[in-house]
C-alpha cells in the first residue's frame, strides 16, 4: 500500500493545522501550554522519523564495537527473518528497536568493566559524545 | 475541583464559605495550581490550591512538604501561610495543600531581565542571601529532625543513592551514559562538613518579588536535610547560568563569596563542583521521570530523552 502523504509531511501538516486552526481558540492558560508542547513534538517526530533507523543503525554497530573490544560479545538479531533482502535490505522496525536496547543494556552491563579500562573508558566516552551528537530527538526539558 | 475545595473549606472553617472560579495555572511541571477566591466571615481570601497531578516530573513527599512550611514558620525566611492540608487525598482526589496567595511576581528570569542592571544585581544579592538564610535555620529546634532523615557526613552518597534508584524507578530503556557518571560521582564523593536544611530547588522561579523584595519563598516539595553545597552545585549549575547569573556581575565566584559572608561557612569549592554533577543527573532523572509519566498516560507533557544534559555532564567530569 502506497502512502500518498509521507508520514513526516503528516505530521507537519497535522501540526499546521492545530497551530493555525486550533491554537486560536484555545483561552485556557494550562491547555494552551500543552497544546504547543503537542505542536512541537510533532515536529521533531516528523524530521526523527526519516533518521532514526538509520541512527539506531549506527548505534547498535559502534556500541558493539566497542563491547568486542573488553570482549563482551554484543546481542544479535532475535529474529533474523526480521532481515529483508529487497529492496534495500532493511530491518524490521521492532526487530531493530529490540535489537538496540539489547545493545545499550549491554554497554550499561559493562560499565564497570569498562571503567577499569582506560582505552575502553576514551572508547566509550567517544561513543557517547558521538551519539549525543547524531541524536535525532532532541531533549525538551521543562519545569 | 470548586465543588470539593468549597465542602472542604466549609467543614474545616465550620461555617458556610463562598468560592468563586478555580483557574488552573499554567506555572508548575510537578504540581497542579489551582488558584480562586474563597469568601467567609464577611472577608474575601486569595488562595491557592497546591494538588498532587496523576502524573509528574517529580515525585516528592506531601508530608515532608507540609511540615517544612510550618516549621518555618516565625523564621526569618519568608513563606506563604499554609492553611490547611489533606494528605490523604480524601477531599480533591488527591494530596492537597491549600495556602494564601503571597503578593508578588514570579519571574525566573529576572536577573536578566527589564529591570536596570544596578538594581538587578542588588536583587541577585537579596535573592540568594535568603538561600544563606534557609542554611541557617536551626532545623533542629524546629523539629525537622523528627520528620526528615539526617544524612551527616555521608550526605553526597546517600544523594546518589537516592537519585540512582528514582533512575531504576523511572527508565525505560538502557541509560550507560547516566550510569557511567553516577559510578563516577560515587568514586568521587565529598564528606559533608555539617548538616543543613537544604532547599532543593532554589532558583528566582520558586520565588515571588515584591518590588525589590522577596516576599516568599516557594516550592519546598524538595527540601530535606543534607550538605549545603548541594543547593550551592545547584544554583551553580551551568545549565541553569539563564537563571542565577548575571554575566560579569553576579558570577557563580561572587554568589559563593557572598554566600560565605553571610553564613560565615567555608565554601569547598571542589564540593561545589560534585554537586553541580549531581544537579544535571537529577535534572536528568526529572525529565526520564516526564518520559516515563507521559508514557504511562499520567503526563500531559511530552519529554524527550535528557541526550544534552548526557553530553554536558561528560565535560563536568572531565570525561
Amino acid at each position: 500500500m502506497s502512502v500518498p502523504v509521507p508520514i513526516p509531511d503528516q505530521l507537519l501538516g497535522a501540526a499546521r493545522v492545530l497551530r493555525d486552526a486550533v491554537v486560536p481558540a484555545v483561552d485556557d492558560p494550562y491547555a494552551a501550554d500543552v497544546l504547543r508542547g503537542v505542536i512541537a513534538t510533532m515536529e521533531t517526530l516528523a524530521s526523527a522519523s526519516v533518521s532514526l533507523p538509520a541512527f539506531l543503525a549506527w548505534d547498535i554497530a559502534e556500541t558493539a564495537a566497542v563491547l568486542r573490544s573488553i570482549g563482551v560479545e554484543p546481542p544479535t538479531l532475535t529474529d533474523p527473518s526480521a532481515v529483508t533482502s529487497s529492496p534495500t535490505s532493511t530491518v524490521d522496525p521492532v526487530e531493530l528497536d529490540r535489537w538496540h536496547r539489547a545493545t545499550r543494556a549491554a554497554l550499561e552491563t559493562a560499565i564497570p568493566i569498562i571503567r577499569q579500562d582506560p582505552v575502553a573508558t576514551a572508547a566509550t566516552v567517544a561513543l557517547f559524545r558521538a551519539r549525543a551528537a547524531r541524536y535525532p530527538l532532541a531533549a525538551q526539558y521543562r519545569r | 475541583m470548586r465543588a470539593a475545595l468549597e465542602a472542604w473549606l466549609a467543614d474545616e472553617l465550620g461555617e458556610p464559605i463562598t468560592i468563586g472560579s478555580v483557574e488552573r495555572t499554567s506555572a508548575g511541571f510537578s504540581r497542579e495550581n489551582w488558584v480562586f477566591d474563597a469568601t467567609w466571615s464577611g472577608f474575601t481570601h486569595r488562595l491557592i490550591a497546591r494538588r498532587d497531578p496523576v502524573g509528574s516530573v517529580l515525585d516528592t513527599d506531601r508530608g515532608v512538604e507540609t511540615a517544612v512550611l510550618r516549621s518555618l514558620v516565625g523564621t526569618t525566611v519568608p513563606t506563604p501561610r499554609l492553611r490547611w492540608v489533606d494528605l490523604s487525598g480524601e477531599r480533591t482526589g488527591r494530596p492537597c495543600l491549600v495556602m494564601d496567595v503571597v503578593d508578588g511576581v514570579c519571574d525566573g528570569f529576572v536577573l536578566n531581565g527589564a529591570r536596570p542592571f544596578a538594581e538587578r544585581v542588588e536583587l541577585a544579592h537579596r535573592i540568594y542571601d535568603e538561600l544563606a538564610r534557609i542554611h541557617l535555620v536551626d532545623w533542629a529546634a524546629l523539629g525537622l529532625g523528627d520528620v526528615m532523615a539526617d544524612p551527616g557526613p555521608r550526605a553526597a552518597l546517600v544523594a546518589v543513592d537516592h537519585w540512582e534508584a528514582e533512575l531504576r524507578r523511572v527508565q525505560l530503556e538502557p541509560e550507560p551514559e547516566l550510569t557511567f557518571v553516577i559510578a563516577w560521582l560515587r568514586d568521587h564523593a565529598p564528606t559533608s562538613p555539617r548538616t543543613a536544611l537544604v532547599h532543593g530547588d532554589f532558583k528566582p522561579g520558586n520565588l515571588l518579588l515584591l518590588g525589590a523584595d522577596v516576599s516568599a519563598v516557594l516550592d519546598w516539595e524538595t527540601a530535606h536535610l543534607g550538605d549545603p553545597h548541594e543547593d550551592l552545585g545547584w544554583v551553580t549549575n551551568p545549565l541553569r547560568a539563564g537563571e542565577h547569573r548575571i554575566a560579569g556581575a553576579w558570577e557563580p565566584s561572587d554568589l559563593l563569596e557572598r554566600w560565605s559572608s553571610q553564613t560565615g561557612f567555608a565554601v569547598d569549592h571542589e564540593a561545589v563542583r560534585w554537586w553541580q554533577v549531581l544537579a544535571n543527573v537529577k535534572l536528568a532523572v526529572i525529565v526520564l521521570t516526564g518520559v516515563h509519566a507521559f508514557s504511562d498516560g499520567r503526563l500531559d507533557r511530552i519529554y524527550q530523552s535528557p541526550i544534552a544534559i548526557c553530553r554536558l555532564l561528560l565535560d563536568q567530569i572531565g570525561a
